[in-house]
């Protein structure tokens, strides 16, 4: 079991995390279907990954009228597509601002690579380490707490 | 068609209309990028049209591997008619925007005509439309930005032009953001003249990979050697990496009349401004290297710079003030105006200055400056009148080549040109190989030759020399620099590899060119994978010995003439500074160079 750690100070706003995660889960590029993404500010000059945090209990989860998105007791949400009405509430509610939707309304929401024998992609392909993969110290059936307060890039 | 993204975007401005035809048209011959910008070029026929006519198309293509997961694989060429050199234009960005135009589903654009009014072509997935542009006409560069992002979306990513391009400055550039720039022969100024102030993409189209595993393998394989590797360290400290051929004179100053030396200061100088400045690291789409640097001046907020070139601009202009070089970069980025022409256009005026030809306080006061400006100022407020054509910035705009013309006969022997097209300020007198890259590269420039192995020395350009010529008898004459002998070698292989990287849409940097490990059969590796049929790297090489084939007929219809020695005669007498004497460049060694390198071509 893994996380996610962000150094936003290292990120170099290349965005092939974006692009090795859309690879991942589709099989093709495109950034957009990242479920990772990086944020560009001040002309572009600074640059911020924004991850899902994993929550223990999370909002999107909770604000799905649906059931589409459906807790995970490790942490974190898993998404069901069949039952998705493209509302957009699961945006809405996440305290991160993390959540965003693809060009064909689903959400986008992080899965860590699950089943992926490398771990998340978006580490791998960082080599200024932006974005670490780092062991869950924690044993999985007490959950994780990566539900940080404050930035969510910390 | 997997990692193409299959279509070619035909604009007429004109009429305002818009087509497509499918890429897959192309690629069997010319694969994508530059190769394919060059055939639609030359389908078009266009030699001896006017420049800023309706009938000179602006191309723009990306690669295969542009916008994939492939190390670098941000880059787009841009070709048209030069208004500098009457021959094939060419410029490369990299940056968002290339990606961006492929998700929306276009691989190239050919764009026509004139527009009655200035206007923003913005490309949105299938929806092409033309905006009006003349809320934002005038403005500068990262204000057009901003604007565009305001209207169009926050990663939403665009090609602009500055004042210089819209004043038809001959060598304005096409910039995409802070740090982006297709910059050389005059690309900007083409785009001016079709009132095209900006070009706006946002795709949602993804790029199929055929072994997406594979793929994905082959990338962090190539990025964990690229991090590993020299240039990589390096571009923490460019200023550091510069410093033992700055010291060795690798840099001409004040116009070719100056060396670059250990005392100097303006390295030094410059690294002191980036230490206390520097905010960043950043990096175009998918790159590792992370050139550019972003530097947070008080004057002017945070700007990115890329690749060092504010040490270029001080030399060619002779002012070790350390800040100008900083500032000087960001007024040509904000004007939209090249960089290197810009710093030669400067070395220029320097020199008139000190022949008596001109006057500082006489140019600060015809182009609205306080008479008691001091140098620095004067020569910034130069770059805006160049761009906004004020006063003798009217002349200047034209290049050293026609300004020489305009201004008097004792012009001449300063404009430092080939074929119409400034001079960069690496000094050819001291490296053979760069002499025989400026006389003999497409476009009048010398890049795309660059002779790295000389550049290095003998320890490591020997044992990269080894490793590609596979000859022995040639390791030692190619780390020479001071012999023309086997450069032609050097020329072939560097242009032919610099082009597989601009047919791939993926950044020179991460090869040879630059001192770094990917070479072409990894990139036959790369788009193997991305693509789903076998290429070899002797296979991509054949595709750029075509494409190169195919710019140099396309400059025979335009004019050029036979292998000659071309570069400046100033260049071919000595050079004399306190700390190194330099000999001139031998024209008929030249000569022979060049004659050795278009037989190598099979060039008639």
């Amino acid at each position: 079991m893994f996380r996610l750690k962000v150094a936003a100070d290292k990120c170099t706003g290349c965005r092939s995390c974006e692009t090795a995660c859309s690879l991942a889960h589709e099989g093709a590029c495109l950034p957009d279907l990242g479920r990772i993404w990086i944020d560009f500010a001040d002309h572009d000059t600074k640059f911020s990954p924004k991850i899902c945090r994993q929550c223990r209990r999370p909002r999107c989860a909770a604000a799905c009228p649906v059931g589409a998105l459906e807790a995970l007791p490790e942490g974190g949400a898993r998404f069901i597509v069949e039952k998705c009405v493209e509302c957009g509430s699961c945006v809405s509610a996440c305290p991160f601002h993390y959540l965003r939707l693809s060009h064909d309304g689903v959400p986008l929401i992080c899965d860590l690579c699950y089943g992926r024998p490398d771990g998340p992609a978006c580490a791998r392909i960082c080599q200024e380490g932006a974005i670490i993969a780092v062991e869950s110290p924690e044993p999985a059936e007490q959950g994780k707490r990566t539900e940080a307060k404050g930035d969510a890039n910390q | 068609m997997r990692a193409w993204a299959g279509r070619i975007l035909h604009v007429d401005l004109s009429r305002k209309r818009s087509w497509t035809i499918p890429t897959s048209d192309y690629t069997d011959r010319w694969l994508g990028g530059k190769a394919i910008d060059v055939a639609l070029l030359t389908e078009a026929g266009a030699w001896s049209v006017d420049p800023y006519g309706p009938d000179n198309p602006l191309i723009m293509g990306t690669g295969p591997l542009t916008g994939t997961l492939a190390p670098a694989a941000s880059r787009l060429h841009v070709a048209a008619i030069s208004p500098a050199t009457g021959l094939l234009g060419a410029s490369n960005i990299g940056g968002h925007f290339p990606p961006e135009l492929k998700y929306a589903g276009y691989d190239h654009l050919v764009i026509r005509g004139i527009s009655d009014e200035p206007v923003v072509l913005v490309i949105e997935d299938d929806s092409v439309r033309f905006e009006p542009a003349d809320d934002i006409w005038g403005l500068d560069v990262m204000a057009t930005h901003d604007a565009l992002k305001a209207r169009f979306g926050e990663r939403s990513r665009s090609m602009i032009i500055g004042p210089g391009g819209e004043n038809l400055v001959r060598y304005a550039g096409i910039r995409s953001g802070t740090f982006n720039s297709a910059s050389r022969t005059g690309m900007g100024a083409v785009m001016g003249s079709k009132r095209l102030k900006a070009i706006v993409a946002r795709g949602s189209g993804s790029l199929g990979i055929a072994y997406p595993e594979r793929f994905m393998d082959a990338c962090v394989r190539m990025r964990r050697q690229l991090a590993e590797s020299a240039p990589y360290k390096n571009m923490m400290d460019t200023p550091k990496m510069l410093k033992p051929s700055a010291d060795d004179g690798y840099f001409s100053y004040g116009n070719k009349t100056g060396l670059s030396g250990p005392n100097d200061g303006v390295v030094d100088g410059s690294a002191e401004v980036l230490r206390q400045h520097r905010t960043g690291k950043a990096a175009c789409f998918g790159c590792p290297l992370r050139c550019q640097d972003v530097i947070d001046l008080p004057e002017t907020g945070p700007f990115g710079i890329q690749c060092d070139p504010r040490i270029e601009l001080n030399y060619m202009a002779e002012l070790s003030e350390p800040r100008f070089g900083w500032l000087s970069y960001i007024a040509c980025q904000q004007m939209g105006l090249d960089t290197t022409s810009t710093g030669n256009v400067l070395g220029f005026v320097v020199e008139s200055v000190a022949a008596g030809d001109m006057s500082l306080p006489e140019i600060a006061a015809d182009i609205g400056l306080s008479p008691d400006a001091s140098n620095a100022e004067v020569y910034l407020g130069l770059i805006e009148a160049i761009a906004r054509r004020r006063g003798i910035g009217d002349t200047l705009a034209e290049g050293v080549a026609r300004a020489a013309d305009r201004l008097g006969p004792q012009y001449k022997p300063r404009a430092m040109h080939r074929d119409g097209l400034e001079l960069a300020s690496p000094e050819p007198r001291a490296y053979m190989g760069l002499a025989l890259a400026f006389a003999a590269s497409e476009r009048g420039d010398y890049l795309a030759g660059f002779p790295i192995f000389e550049m290095l020395g003998p320890e490591f350009g020997g044992a990269m020399a080894r490793d590609i010529f596979r000859d022995a008898s040639v390791v030692e004459p190619v780390t020479d620099r001071w012999t023309f002998e086997h450069k032609e070698l050097v020329q072939f292989y560097m242009e032919n590899i610099s082009t597989v990287s601009d047919i791939l849409g993926i950044c020179r940097w991460i090869s040879p060119t630059n001192g770094a490990p990917v070479r072409e059969d990894a990139m036959a590796e790369l788009l193997t994978c991305a693509v789903g049929k076998e290429y070899s790297g002797a296979d991509l090489m054949e595709y750029a010995c075509r494409c190169r084939d195919a710019v140099h007929e396309a400059d025979v219809k335009c004019g050029k003439d036979r292998p000659r020695a071309n570069l400046p005669d100033r260049l071919y007498g000595s050079i004399e500074t306190p700390h190194k004497t330099l000999a001139g460049i031998d024209p008929d060694e030249l000569a022979g160079a060049i004659r050795r390198y278009w037989e190598l071509r099979k060039w008639q």
